[in-house]
């Protein structure tokens, strides 16, 4: 089920916090519809919302999760997202194969945040690193239980891994967050498996570059 | 650290996991689920039907589906050959022309960089409202340059997109067209300057110098063959040779309007005349004179359209476009049709079938082929094009979804293919196939923003309103995205008022009435098919909530236990009552904007009775009016009101004067500002801050003006001082 509302602002004009705007109601699914995947997909395709409100619970928290992990912060992450479920609610229909709905929604993330990426540059929210703060013990401990040592080493490898380009951070985070096989891979990328392990093989040596620099 | 060792494939996917996070935005699904609400599917293809999806077809059934596909194409390409070859033989418009001017780069240039405005953000209202585009050009590179929604966009062959907007630069927020460059980049121009941006800088700027008149509205500019510049205003056409402006002799009574240039480098411009618009022909200028085109020398006469008063000729309807083809040829879309002139003879062309067809632009190709499309008014019928090659006119499908949006688009050829402009957004087709380009997602809905409600720096809420009645919207906007509010009874009609209330209420007042929100839940207090529209509500501090609403007079909603009791307060002076105001001595006063002349539109009601009030000194001129547009009670007791004075009822014979008047201590003190003021609003360190022309701030008893030439109509101040507005886009500026 769809989560409902949000978080109440602190302060309002007038006395009293507004209440969260409501967005989507809780939608009841209908008996049955939790069938095989292209079955949803099928639904999906017919103009179904409930069973593409379905599809999209069962894949929201992976794809943000994907979408951050590539741009690297929660305004963009939110924003692919968005615009990539929204894409394939609208494009479903011309889907072919509903087997391939994963890769097919994947290639769409990866290509929304492509585009949040170029519209990064823009923006005027400009995301500060926790270390960055002036008081980044109590920041880092709060979000971050590692050691600080090791923690201070992966500050490192994601600035290292925030200098590559968007290709390569996508198969790095499809093989290493995501754990896809380079099939799969393939397959959301729409490129040659032989392509996505030299890709792979790639990015994995461009983000072992950007690591070197930032070392010096 | 060593790089080498530390890099090891359970360090990574540790990066890897802390970045991505483990707290999923706890509104995002809900975001998402709203706007997917809105969004309609499309279509499944024609193919998609003639062939299944691959699991289900027997593999002999997809080698038949092969073997007559192929056989298919073959006797495709054997037509092509046999019958394409001469079809293309027997028009003109596949002739490949050369650039036949070589510009010389010796212009003296006045580069330019850009300067961030210092306004904080632009949210991207296109997400609940129309991507329309006000102009678009292509340079000689192919890079496509679309102006509208408060950016400019850059769109690369490849499709890639990239925008500036005003915080880049108040030159983006401001500007009012394009026109390519030979030079690179795109010149971009407004009413004091054309910028000629090149994705980095201004790499040219000229300032357009101000008639004695005091105002200068540049109706279109464009770079000429040599590189010279022209731009059309009012009863004038100016040429920039790089050093200096020359005014060409006018001598016509319309004023020039759209720019073309043939292929001898004639200078051609529509002719119009304001007030109307009314179109009244086509000029061309060789050097030494004019040569105009009217409908008493162009014998063309379409069926006419709604703004033609002439009789129907369409070339006497306004010009929206000017194209030049390889072959000599010209090309103008006016309001009432597609004409060309070869030199010689005037034609008309009706790829759209006969009947009105207003076309509102006509590109075409290095390869002669023509591109043109209809396209009326907000919320008329969907845009269509045409195309016009060596086969002949042909009317292509246009972008899947375009079907739900009405208004503007335009065209622009775009190497082997076209970018079309529209209201959902800008397409670009390739071979018979469009892909959309930006923005990623279509808009929900035609509409603008028509109030605002700042809660925080971080989160505002915005009402919308719509060309046609509906769907509108209250729309919040925080963590970077705009969502609609759902709830079961949410406004769903133009809104031009939105305030918090008691208690946390939020109320909402337009054309569907007077709602509000409480706990969830929308209540209508005024049904607008009752008791007609609402103009502006203002809680008060005892409680009731003030309502202007129109022709039914100034309206007092007071709470009465859990529901609300209403009162209506008879005896207003004026017709309308469409603003209102409670100042803390408790005195109500109520402002009318609403067409009538004669009388002053600003009255109080003291609890008894009703008043006329005077900000000017005195009664309007006879004939004339003073209309009131904004009231604000400001915590210090004082009264701002925004009006208009005018002398007399035809804005042609006196223009308006435009003024802020205060009222403190029982004195009325006038400042005139040069442009309506659309919103007031008090910040809580105490200045008066007001929208119009920019950002307007009273404070130590002057205004000052901000970002001029940035039209904007909305503002409002969170409790926390951050200030939003909307114009082109819903901006925080502090």
């Amino acid at each position: 089920m769809l989560r409902r509302g949000g978080t109440l602002p602190a302060t309002s004009p007038v006395g009293a916090a507004p209440e969260a705007i409501g967005g989507l109601a809780a939608t009841a699914l209908a008996p049955g519809l939790l069938g095989a995947p292209v079955a949803l997909v099928e639904r999906a395709q017919a103009g179904e919302r409930a069973a593409f409100e379905l599809l999209l619970e069962q894949r929201l928290e992976r794809a943000f999760r994907t979408a951050r992990a590539i741009l690297g912060n929660e305004a963009d992450a939110r924003d692919a997202t968005q615009e990539a479920f929204l894409h394939a609610w609208r494009d479903l229909p011309r889907l072919r194969d509903p087997e391939r709905f994963d890769a097919w929604l994947g290639r769409i993330l990866v290509n929304s945040c492509r585009e949040a990426l170029r519209g990064r540059r823009r923006r005027f929210v400009r995301e500060i690193a926790a270390s960055d703060l002036g008081d980044p013990v109590g920041a880092v401990a709060a979000r971050d239980p590692l050691p600080d040592e090791r923690s201070a080493a992966l500050d490192v490898l994601e600035r290292a891994f925030g200098e590559l380009s968007l290709g390569e951070r996508s198969i790095l985070v499809l093989h290493h967050l995501e754990h896809r096989t380079l099939t799969e891979i393939a397959a959301t990328l729409a490129i040659p498996t032989g392509t996505a392990k030299s890709r792979l093989h790639a990015a994995r040596h461009a983000l072992e570059k950007a690591l070197e620099a930032e070392l010096r | 650290m060593n790089a080498q060792s530390t890099l090891t494939d359970a360090t990574l996917e540790a990066m890897l996991a802390r970045r991505a996070g483990d707290a999923l935005p706890v509104d995002l699904a809900e975001a998402i689920g709203a706007a997917v609400a809105q969004t309609p599917q499309a279509r499944r293809p024609l193919w998609m039907l003639l062939w299944p999806s691959a699991r289900r077809t027997h593999p002999v059934l997809r080698l038949a589906w092969i073997i007559a596909l192929i056989g298919l194409l073959l006797a495709v390409a054997v037509s092509v050959v046999l019958v394409g070859s001469e079809l293309f033989r027997r028009t003109g418009y596949l002739t490949v022309v050369p650039p036949s001017v070589v510009v010389p780069d010796t212009l003296v240039r006045h580069p330019a960089p850009l300067e961030p405005s210092g306004v904080v953000g632009a949210t991207g209202r296109r997400m609940f409202s129309l991507a329309s585009t006000s102009a678009l050009a292509v340079g000689p590179d192919g890079v496509a340059w679309a102006l509208g929604s408060g950016r400019l966009l850059r769109i690369d062959a490849d499709g890639a997109v990239r925008d500036w907007t005003l915080v880049d630069d108040p030159a983006f927020g401001r500007a009012q067209g394009l026109a390519p460059s030979r030079f690179g980049g795109v010149w971009m121009f407004d009413s004091t300057a054309l910028r000629r941006f090149d994705g980095s800088t201004f790499a040219d700027v000229v300032e357009i110098p101000t008639p004695a008149s005091g105002t200068t509205y540049v109706a279109d500019a464009f770079e000429g063959p040599d590189g010279q510049l022209w731009v059309t205003l009012e009863q004038a056409v100016r040429r920039w040779d790089g050093s200096s402006w020359t005014d060409i002799p006018w001598t016509f009574d319309a004023s020039p309007g759209e720019i073309g240039f043939d292929a001898r480098g004639r200078l051609w411009v529509g002719l119009y005349e304001y007030p109307g618009p009314y179109g009244l022909g086509v000029a061309v200028y060789d050097e030494t004179a004019w040569t105009e085109y009217a409908p008493d020398n162009v014998p063309i006469h379409g069926q006419g359209s709604y703004d033609d008063p002439n009789g129907g000729a369409v070339v006497s309807n306004v010009t929206r476009s000017i194209a030049s083809a390889p072959d000599g040829s010209m090309w103008f879309g006016t309001d009432g049709g597609l004409v060309r002139f070869d030199g010689t003879t005037w034609m008309e062309e009706q790829p759209f079938g006969a009947g009105s067809t207003p076309v509102s632009s006509v590109s075409i190709g290095s390869d002669g082929t023509v591109w043109a499309v209809v396209s009326g008014c907000q919320g008329c019928t969907p845009p269509r094009i045409a195309r016009l090659d060596g086969g002949g006119w042909q009317l292509l499908d246009p972008p899947s979804g375009i079907e739900d949006y009405g208004g503007w688009a335009l065209v622009a050829a775009t190497g082997d293919g076209v970018t079309l402009a529209a209201d959902a957004g800008t397409y670009r087709l390739s071979g018979e196939r469009w892909s959309r380009i930006w923005p990623a997602a279509p808009p929900t809905g035609p509409g603008w923003v028509s109030a605002l409600a700042a809660v925080s720096a971080d989160e505002v809420l915005a009402g919308s309103g719509s060309y046609d009645g509906g769907p509108a919207a209250v729309w919040r906007y925080r963590g970077g995205a705009w969502q609609r509010d759902t709830s079961v009874g949410a406004p769903d009609e133009s809104i031009r008022s939105l305030v918090f209330g008691p208690g946390g209420s939020l109320w909402a007042g337009g054309e569907g009435g007077l709602q509000v929100r409480r706990e969830g839940t929308w209540t209508s207090l005024i049904d607008a098919s009752a008791g007609g529209p609402v103009w502006q509500v203002v809680p008060a501090a005892d409680g009731t909530v003030w309502v202007a609403a129109g022709e039914e007079g100034l309206i007092a909603i007071r709470p009465d236990g859990p529901t609300w009791r209403r009162e209506e307060i008879g005896g207003s002076p004026l017709k309308n009552v469409e603003s209102v105001a409670v100042t803390s001595d408790g005195t109500i006063w109520a402002g009318s904007n609403g067409g009538w002349f004669g009388i002053a539109g600003l009255a109080r009601f003291d609890g008894q009775a009703w008043h006329l009030e005077y900000p000017l000194g005195g009664p309007p001129p006879e004939g004339g009016s003073v209309r009131i547009t904004v009231l604000l009670a400001a915590s210090d007791g004082s009264l701002w009101v925004a009006g208009e004075e005018w002398a007399s009822a035809s804005a042609t014979e006196a223009a308006p004067r435009f003024f802020v008047a205060r009222l403190r201590e029982g004195a009325w003190t006038v400042h005139d500002v040069g442009w309506p003021m659309s919103a007031l609003a008090e910040h809580p360190d105490g200045t008066i801050l007001g929208v119009g022309d920019g950002i307007w701030t009273f404070d130590d008893g002057r205004w000052t003006q901000e970002l001029k030439g940035v039209y904007l109509d909305q503002l409002s101040v969170a409790p926390d001082g951050a200030v939003w507005v909307a114009g082109p886009d819903v901006y925080r500026v502090r």
